[in-house]
């Protein structure tokens, strides 16, 4: 495989349904970095993930995996490219065992000793059928198959979702062990926020099929900020310095998308720090401007 | 495109075992019934050798059906089971095209169906030898097309399974269109058995009943039966190079 500067490179990708429009997105994830894919129910983060994997036709766009084409590069790019799903697509009457020697003979790089050991490692029984397994062992299991055939990117769709905090932290702590490897890339599709404040490098923000906010989650993090008012201080503040306001009885809350400027332009004003999914609700709620 | 093969292998191997376990059951008892009847409690009967000839020459069917109907049955509803388990669309995410995909699917299901046949054989061939007669080509042939018939109706399920995605859908599909012939089959064989019958009479009338009508039968079937061996294959294999390119085309469709 050539050299190449991002796992995955898209541009302009449309994917047109009755209802929906994927509209334009574009966004890239460098290599060996981790990027959060956030957004609410329907924003389009599975169309995304699916056009990436080839699952859905794209309209428009280009989309580059390693620096190869999608579509005309499939194969060659799958072979270094895992995908987890929020349902583990194994059927029940298998066993990690069975999987091993299926996999191995699927994947050219599959270890068989680097998928007992994160068995191991997540306390997976190898002769249990899935059918008897948990929810969070279906995952571990998963992501275990995942990480044995030296895949360079991984791509997560809502795969932490349901699972209990211990189990997540657990899974966080491996993606961190994977992205040692400077090679090694990961999108991750969450609407668990706090996981993605925790390991994101970037983050990627679409709402209804359009592209909100892309970039170095640190950046995001530190442009964004809640200034707190009362309601007559929130009527002097200029509508473009505004995302969404939240309004309660004792005043209101704003989101102001450049911290600094605000900072200097509303002396006196307090600024709170806003996590990602301060972000995402205010974002989501930028058409109302006003909200509760 | 081994991995693939080995897991419609691990999916399916319990039932072809169970099915595997009947087989074994069948021919083992009907072995027995037929030598007890010339070295056993049955030799005693005065219609012994009648039986021996009526189990010798039918028996063979049924263990035909057992073995490859039984041993690619629980290979049948394994596509649905990929849709319920999501594996349908993890495939896609495999650095395999749909080709090794299905490849793997009708490779698999071949050996089935050709494992299926190989036993069918073997059990006329340990029938003959317990019934102490010579092996039948009019067996075989038999055997041959019944691995033919059902072969194509088995292949054909595979694409059949990508497109309604459920045996209970495929089903609700087959079911019409089928419906006609199977009447005009009944309806068939009525007009068919009715005319044996008649001509049994009369062109042998000193004869026991079954016996006259099955002669004037097998007069009629034998030669359609032999211009179908040698027809069937030819049509099997077109059968099964259409189904494979209707199952990629339906896998192909099913991704997007």
């Amino acid at each position: 495989m050539k050299d190449y500067e991002n796992a995955i490179e898209i541009k302009g990708l449309t994917k047109k349904y009755d209802g929906f429009t994927l509209d334009k997105v574009s966004f890239s994830v460098p290599k060996g970095s981790i990027m959060g894919f956030i957004g609410q129910n329907g924003a389009g983060k599975t169309t995304t993930i699916n056009a990436i994997l080839n699952i859905v036709k794209k309209d428009e766009g280009e989309i580059r995996l390693f620096g190869l084409d999608h579509e005309k590069d499939e194969y060659e790019a799958k072979k270094n490219m895992a995908a987890v799903f929020d349902e583990l697509p194994f059927d029940d009457r298998l066993n990690a065992i069975a999987i091993d020697k299926i996999l191995r003979e699927i994947y050219e790089e599959w270890s068989t000793d680097t998928f007992f050991g994160y068995l191991d490692r997540f306390a997976l029984p190898r002769k249990k059928k899935f059918g008897e397994f948990s929810k969070g062992m279906k995952m571990k299991l998963q992501i275990a198959s995942a990480l044995s055939h030296n895949a360079k990117l991984l791509i997560m769709d809502e795969a932490t979702t349901g699972l209990d905090p211990v189990v997540r932290n657990e899974i966080l702590d491996i993606f961190l062990e994977y992205l040692q490897n400077e090679d090694h890339s990961i999108l991750m599709s969450s609407h668990i926020t706090s996981d993605l404040d925790k390991v994101a490098d970037s983050v990627t923000f679409i709402d209804k099929g359009k592209l909100l906010i892309s970039g170095y989650k640190d950046d995001i993090l530190d442009s964004h900020g809640i200034l707190k008012c009362t309601k007559d201080d929130y009527k002097e503040i200029a509508p473009e310095d505004i995302v969404s306001a939240r309004i309660n009885d004792f005043g209101a809350e704003v989101m102001v998308s450049d911290k600094a400027a605000c900072s200097r332009k509303y002396s006196g004003a307090v600024i709170d720090n806003a996590t990602l999914e301060d972000i995402m609700l205010y974002y989501v709620n930028r058409g109302k401007k006003e909200w509760r | 495109m081994k991995g693939l093969i080995y897991r419609e292998f691990y999916l399916s191997r319990k039932s072809v075992f169970l099915m595997l376990l009947v087989y074994v059951l069948f021919v083992f008892m009907l072995s027995l019934v037929m030598i007890s009847t010339y070295a056993g409690n049955l030799a005693k009967d005065p219609e012994a050798d009648e039986m021996c000839e009526y189990l010798y020459s039918s028996m063979y069917i049924y263990a035909g059906f057992i073995a490859i109907i039984g041993v690619t049955y629980g290979h049948n509803d394994i596509i649905e089971k990929d849709y319920k388990s999501h594996w349908q669309l993890y495939s896609y995410t495999l650095p395999a095209d749909e080709k090794k995909i299905i490849t793997s699917k009708f490779v698999y299901r071949g050996i089935l169906i050709l494992f299926g046949f190989m036993l069918a054989v073997l059990a006329d061939a340990i029938f003959s030898i317990a019934a102490g007669k010579p092996l039948s080509m009019s067996h075989f042939k038999n055997t041959l097309i019944l691995l033919l018939g059902y072969g194509m109706f088995c292949m054909a399920d595979i694409p059949m399974m990508l497109r309604f995605k459920t045996q209970g859908k495929s089903a609700a599909v087959i079911m019409p269109i089928a419906t006609p012939f199977m009447a005009a089959f009944g309806y068939g064989t009525y007009r068919f058995v009715k005319l044996c019958t008649a001509e049994a009479k009369r062109l042998y009338p000193n004869m026991d009943g079954d016996a006259a009508m099955k002669k004037v039968a097998y007069s009629y079937i034998m030669p359609y039966r032999d211009i179908a061996v040698w027809i069937l294959p030819v049509l099997a294999a077109a059968a099964v190079v259409l189904c494979y390119f209707w199952a990629i085309k339906e896998m192909k469709r099913r991704r997007y």
